[in-house]
């Protein structure tokens, strides 16, 4: 913590002076991190928009950046509210706020059908009634390389999500970030993200399920 | 089945586990619920099932493969840094 504390405020430092090099290593760092972001709101072109004038921000305010907050959670902050300013423009989204607003219907995870609504045969309510079947043998996890038609299923499930769950999903499975740094970014609440998070894995979930359950009543 | 039948009617449903699943791969289920998680676990194959999906769902996730930028994007970022440092320099009279 104190390392990463201490690496930011040299940056920042070097920055400041208007060294390139400091430039160009946060460039390396967060770049790709800023733009896969932009893109959850707007078009390809439109990212790199949204890139161009994150990177300018940060440039205009790093003299009064105060390093109580890790400088990459500040970097991809401004880059979420840039990316939302540009979506509400063209009005590629409903607003950000409004989607927040409806998000906290409860939502069960699983349908609730798949359980035991009374006990039976001695088994309480609540347990499955459906249970899951296991998935087909997969590569091993090591095997980082996933057929292209289950990266498409993945997609297409996170692509139907709604927006504060897709956010968060994004952030936290697709590009690894912490839990506190989306709680940074997004300016939530620890609960709040996690509740997200939840109701997005366990859709995806759903979806991969159905497409291997088919699969195997295919016969393969 | 020739078990005698185990009480379950303390533990966690499969529906509890099913909605504590993302708290439990947190690790931020107090140690008593964490407890009864595992409990739940250790009896339930569904439930086993399930959570390694959800883990599996998560790993399938981190393994996609992103996409590639263009060169052209970071030149013109470049070009960004050095006009903002010239436009520094020279207000650095005032
Ligand atoms: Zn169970």
């Amino acid at each position: 913590m104190q390392a990463q504390i201490d690496d930011d405020l040299s940056l920042i430092i070097a920055l400041r002076q208007g060294d390139e090099t400091a430039y160009r290593v946060l460039l390396t760092r967060y770049q790709s991190l800023v733009l896969r972001l932009a893109r959850m709101y707007v078009g390809h072109e439109a990212a790199e928009e949204v890139a161009q004038e994150t990177w300018l921000a940060v440039l205009h305010h790093i003299d009064n950046f105060e390093p109580r907050a890790p400088l990459k959670s500040w970097i991809l902050r401004i880059a979420v509210n840039k990316a939302r300013t540009l979506a509400r423009r063209e009005d590629r989204t409903i607003a950000f706020s409004s989607l927040l607003a409806n998000d906290t219907s409860s939502e069960s995870a699983v349908p609730p059908d798949r359980f035991l609504a009374r006990a039976t045969n001695g088994i309480p309510a609540g347990w499955w009634a459906i249970p899951p079947q296991p998935w087909p043998e997969m590569q091993s996890p090591e095997d980082a390389v996933l057929g292209a038609e289950v990266q498409t299923i993945i997609n297409q499930a996170i692509l139907l999500l709604r927006h504060p769950q897709r956010e968060v999903i994004m952030l936290r499975d697709i590009q690894g970030l912490t839990a506190q740094e989306v709680c940074a970014i997004l300016d939530i609440t620890e609960t709040h993200q996690r509740v997200l998070l939840h109701r997005a894995r366990t859709k995806v979930r759903t979806a991969l399920d159905r497409y291997f359950q088919e699969g195997q009543n295919n016969d393969q | 089945m020739t078990n005698e039948p185990l009480d379950l009617t303390g533990m966690l449903t499969c529906q509890e586990v099913v909605e504590l699943v993302t708290t439990y791969h947190e690790h931020l289920l107090p140690p008593e619920e964490h407890q009864r998680f595992e409990a739940h676990l250790a009896i339930c194959p569904p439930c086993r099932t399930y959570v390694a999906q959800i883990a599996q769902t998560v790993r399938m996730m981190g393994a996609l493969t992103a996409e590639q930028e263009s060169a052209e994007g970071t030149l013109v970022l470049l070009d960004l840094f050095r006009d903002w440092k010239r436009g520094r320099t020279l207000s650095d009279t005032d």
